[in-house]
């Protein structure tokens, strides 16, 4: 259970560092395609996915 | 696009009757279990929060500021990802405490009337906007594909059909706390539609409209400008508080907090919702720009909010759409007005009517119709909102509103959840602190006619903040109002205990402590008295239901039984009333007394049976706790000594196995009552040992009629435990020896015979000495004639056969198989036990050549076992002459000390080695070699003198040899024959 936590923490700190810091305003500046946003937010997703899929076939609640 | 009104109307109807058709089937069981139970269709469920904002006003917000307005739903994604850590506990206490509403969730915490009521009222205003906004969409969707209607009188059709349908379908339970399964199928399947239609909508931009992705990346390289505006939003003031304002709204509205917990059936659906809910919001978001840049590239003469419709070319695709705009709306109106209604029913109309409640009425009636009425008033109160509002800068607009408003609760929920220290006036004051700034800074401005957001906007740049938008500067300034008087408020404000208590249960898996007693004695009293408060129906069913969940018949039931049921009730009513209400008419009508003398008992009975019929509900860290809690208990009750707890008022509240085998009192017996309702000997020997000031009382006889027991009893104070009204208790261990002795005894019989084997040598030797004498006297006899002689040599015989029978007495004496040790105690000599001692151990070969130095006092009274008071000196000297040399010399030293008797045994052998020395009287310790020595005899004899009331040790001083040291009490005058 707590290595679920630590996993969801730092997947919050990822999500944060993408959307929410000054790397956000330098990917912004980059000139990158429209569907670039869609992109990370999904990678966001998945990884939640994952983390949680991996955690419920671990047996935790 | 010219589509007739009646077309729409038909559509509209035909969609909504659909959606009733849905929920009743499910309703109905008509629906498999596994698909109406699936975690996608709880997920799809939570797809409410995508109303005619999402629909039709993202596109417009995505016109305006670009990528912001995907910032709406990276918040939810943030607070979803955050589920362990805020979602899950919120849902814990929705399920365990049956807490409807967001309301009722910070009135559990920030207990009394007020927080529901001003929680209530602020939501009821805040959603008003949004609420609003679905009405105008909905009217204008139908304007843009008539072309011909009037909106309000269109707002109005819609408002009268949607008040219908949410009565007929969010209103149909007798009772509010249900789960509607219905409805969570009906919202999901509302969730697929608008997903469906927006995909459709993108795909006709993409294909129809650009003809293909080459087409739209052809555009967008002759507009570059499309693309760097989108972006220019990001890490902006703007970006961050509308991130923050839709992590907040993700589970702060109350349509989000209906669907995320009320109507959550399965928690294990929640960790599937952390990642497919955001999911859906991708899916949903991706048709936004490509309708946005459609409607830019027809040149549409609309507002982008509509450019969804206006592209369209095909009638059947803008119906899709128009019922996918229509599902939104619904779903939004239909689930807000239902949680809403939850809110000003039991937070502002039950309060003040529920006094008027006779045992006669119905109150499910009356409160499944206020409901309906509420929803109905609700509806109006949006469609007047919509009336008196004008729309100048787009459906976003009027959405924000209403997330401004719901993140003033952020500051409470996160002091319900994380802070113990946060109190009613602390969260009252910070939360009016934060609607005041709310109200001045946005909705003011929407209700004259002078005034509206931009206007706003532009007096904030008027002042100097130029970059500034109106929703950071509103969400910062009424965020930083209602933080800092909610943290000051607090630390200047006490906790009420019942605060104290919801703030336990809010930040820690714990149940909240039963405290205090119900002092109905019966179910059908209680059911009488609850029946005056709420009506007669309502007592009986909600009766019968707490009964049902705690599986107790009813009847006749024991206080602790009758707790539990008050507590259930408590949250049964809860649900029907909310929490304030429920506990103030339970707790203010039926009496709880807090200091009853059973309290404690009771409460943990009460909550060892709640933690029983819970068991199945439990999760992580609780059944964790749990799993210890039965370890603990287990071991406690198969521990092989007697445990025995008492309560503050000598009531057993445990009383293991082994206790029930040497009382032969099962528990549940034993756990009825008070030690004083204990069966005869333990009622007597338990209270007078309590009684005393000792904490351990030994060799206690308990006469069980077929036998008798030996019993050593052992105390020990309980601490008061933090957080129980009642005081502590007292633990009791309860030691059966009888056995043991039993034991001791046999041990004590077989090293006397051991020593007998060791001294037969020298009996034989010393009774053939005397025996040859007396031939020898005999043979004289038979020459010598002279009858002057015949009495001296008798005399020789004599004084041999007395030789004899001294030491046939003595090794009887020793040999002597006696009452258990210490059974027989008289006064003796104990110098007349060391002559007897020295005399036996004189009798061995080897004893022969050792010179005995005995210097003893001339009386040494002392209160004992004579025969174990030889035993006790044969083994002493015994192991001296195994150590000592031929011509080695043993003392023996016996002399009055003050109140005792000291008897030393010193030898010169070789000594015991300083770390063997505190283990030489432990059993089968010895230094001898292999079968040579049993290990048995100095253990004997601690445990003859510890019997006695005396000491025994190894002088550390002698280090020449080993000296054993024996203290004994010096017998009183008194002191005569004692058992």
């Amino acid at each position: 259970m707590a290595v679920r936590h630590d996993y969801t923490l730092l997947l919050l700190v990822l999500a944060l560092f993408v959307f929410h810091s000054p790397f956000a305003r330098w990917w912004a500046s980059l000139g990158l395609p429209w569907y670039t946003v869609y992109l990370l937010w999904a990678a966001v997703i998945a990884l939640v996915a994952y983390n949680q899929i991996r955690d419920s076939s671990a047996g935790g609640d | 696009m010219g589509i007739e009104l009646w077309t729409l109307f038909a559509v509209a109807l035909t969609y909504l009757g659909a959606l009733f058709l849905i929920a009743y089937a499910t309703d109905a069981g008509w629906l498999p279990r596994s698909l109406v139970d699936h975690p996608a269709v709880y997920a799809l469920s939570l797809g409410v929060y995508a109303t005619s904002w999402t629909y039709y006003g993202s596109v417009g917000l995505a016109s305006s500021s670009g990528f912001a307005f995907l910032t709406i739903y990276l918040g939810v994604t943030a607070a979803f990802l955050l589920g362990p850590y805020l979602l899950q506990p919120i849902l814990r206490l929705c399920r365990d405490y049956q807490l409807a509403s967001i309301a009722d969730l910070l009135a559990f915490r920030f207990g009394g009337r007020a927080t529901g009521f001003v929680v209530t009222i602020f939501m009821l205003i805040g959603i008003l906007p949004y609420i609003s906004l679905q009405i105008h969409a909905v009217a204008a969707s139908t304007r843009v594909l008539t072309s011909e209607a009037a909106p309000a009188q269109l707002a109005l059709l819609f408002c009268v059909l949607i008040t219908i349908f949410a009565v007929l379908f969010g209103a149909r339970h007798l009772t509010p706390r249900e789960r509607h399964a219905g409805l969570v199928a009906a919202i999901a399947f509302e969730s697929a539609i608008k997903l469906i239609a927006l995909l459709v909508a993108g795909w006709f931009a993409v294909n129809q409209v650009f003809g293909g992705f080459d087409g739209i990346s052809r555009w967008l390289a002759d507009n570059p400008e499309e693309v760097s505006t989108l972006y220019a939003p990001v890490g902006t003031p703007l970006w961050s508080s509308l991130l923050l304002l839709s992590f907040c709204a993700a589970f702060l509205l109350p349509r989000q907090y209906h669907m995320t917990f009320v109507e959550n059936e399965r928690p294990a659906s929640l960790k599937t919702a952390y990642w497919l809910f955001p999911l859906y919001l991708l899916l949903l978001n991706l048709p936004i720009l490509p309708i946005l840049w459609a409607g830019k590239y027809l040149s549409l003469p609309l507002a982008p909010d509509f450019h969804v419709l206006g592209m369209l070319n095909d009638k059947a695709i803008a119906l899709l759409i128009y019922v996918g705009g229509l599902s939104a709306a619904s779903a939004m109106i239909i689930v807000t007005t239902l949680a809403l209604s939850y809110m000003c029913l039991n937070h502002l109309f039950l309060p003040v009517s529920i006094g008027a409640i006779g045992p006669d009425t119905n109150l499910y009636q009356r409160i499944l119709w206020g409901k309906r009425v509420l929803i109905a008033g609700i509806i109006a109160a949006g469609y007047a909102f919509y009336l008196v509002i004008e729309v100048h800068e787009g459906l976003a607009s009027l959405g924000l509103i209403s997330f401004v408003a719901a993140v003033q609760l952020l500051p409470g929920v996160l002091g319900l959840l994380f802070w113990t220290r946060a109190t009613q006036a602390g969260f009252i004051t910070g939360l009016l602190a934060g609607a005041a700034v709310w109200f001045i800074l946005l909705v003011m401005p929407l209700l004259t006619d002078s005034a509206s957001i931009s206007s706003v906007q532009r007096l904030i740049a008027s002042l100097g903040f130029a970059d500034t938008d109106v929703w950071s500067l509103s969400t910062f300034c009424s965020l930083v109002c209602n933080c800092t008087a909610f943290i000051l408020v607090s630390m200047l404000t006490r906790l009420s205990t019942e605060e104290r208590d919801a703030a336990v249960a809010c930040t820690s898996d714990s149940m909240r402590p039963l405290t205090g007693l119900v002092t109905v004695p019966t179910v059908a009293e209680y059911t009488r008295q609850l029946a005056s408060l709420l009506g007669r129906e309502v007592a009986d069913q909600e009766i019968q239901r707490a009964l049902m969940v705690l599986k107790l018949q009813p009847g006749e039931l024991k206080a602790y039984e009758m707790r539990l049921l008050h507590e259930q009730l408590e949250r049964n009513l809860s649900g029907l009333l909310g929490p304030t209400l429920a506990r103030l008419t339970l707790r203010g009508n039926l009496n709880l007394a807090d200091q009853g003398d059973h309290a404690l008992t009771e409460s943990l009975r009460a909550m060892e049976l709640r933690l029983e019929t819970s068991r199945e509900q439990m999760r992580g860290v609780t059944k964790q706790l749990d799993d210890m809690r039965r370890y603990l208990r287990d071991v406690l009750q198969r521990l092989p000594i007697g445990v025995c707890s008492l309560g503050p008022g000598g009531e057993v509240l445990i009383w293991n196995a082994a206790l029930e085998e040497i009382s032969a009192i099962a528990s549940v017996a034993a756990r009825r009552g008070s030690v004083a309702e204990l069966p005869a000997p333990w009622c007597d020997l338990i209270s007078e040992f309590l009684a005393s000031d000792r904490d351990q009382s030994l060799r206690q006889q308990a006469d069980l009629g077929d036998a008798i027991k030996i019993i050593n009893f052992h105390k020990s104070s309980i601490a008061v435990a933090p957080g129980w009204s009642a005081g502590g208790g007292v633990v009791l261990l309860v030691e059966d020896r009888t056995s043991l002795e039993t034991l001791e005894s046999e041990l004590a019989h077989s090293e006397r015979l051991a020593s007998i084997g060791r001294l037969a040598a020298g009996v034989a030797h010393e009774i053939g000495n005397p025996l040859t004498g007396i031939a020898s006297i005999a043979q004289n006899l038979q020459y010598e004639s002279a009858l002057d002689a015949l009495p001296e040599t008798s005399d020789d015989i004599l004084g041999q056969v007395e030789r004899i029978d001294t030491i046939v007495k003595s090794l009887l004496t020793f040999a002597r198989s006696g009452a258990p040790i210490g059974a027989l105690r008289e006064r003796i000599d104990l110098r007349d036990s060391l002559d007897q001692a020295l005399q036996l151990v004189r009798l061995r070969e080897d004893a022969q050549q050792i010179i005995f130095n005995v210097e003893i006092d001339q009386s040494l009274p002392v209160a004992a076992d004579a025969g174990q008071m030889v035993q006790i000196f044969v083994n002493l000297l015994n192991n001296a002459c195994d150590v000592t040399a031929p011509g080695g010399q043993i003392d023996v030293f016996g002399s009055r000390q003050a109140n005792q008797v000291q008897v030393r045994v010193q030898d010169r052998g070789c000594g015991i080695p300083a770390q063997q020395q505190s283990t030489v009287f432990e059993p089968f310790f010895t230094t001898k070699p292999v079968g040579q020595g049993t290990g048995l005899g100095l253990a004997l004899v601690y445990s003859l003198v510890t019997d006695h009331g005396g000491r025994i040790t190894i002088d550390p001083t002698v280090t020449s040899g080993t000296c054993f040291e024996l203290l004994l009490p010096l017998a009183g005058d008194a002191d005569g024959v004692a058992a």
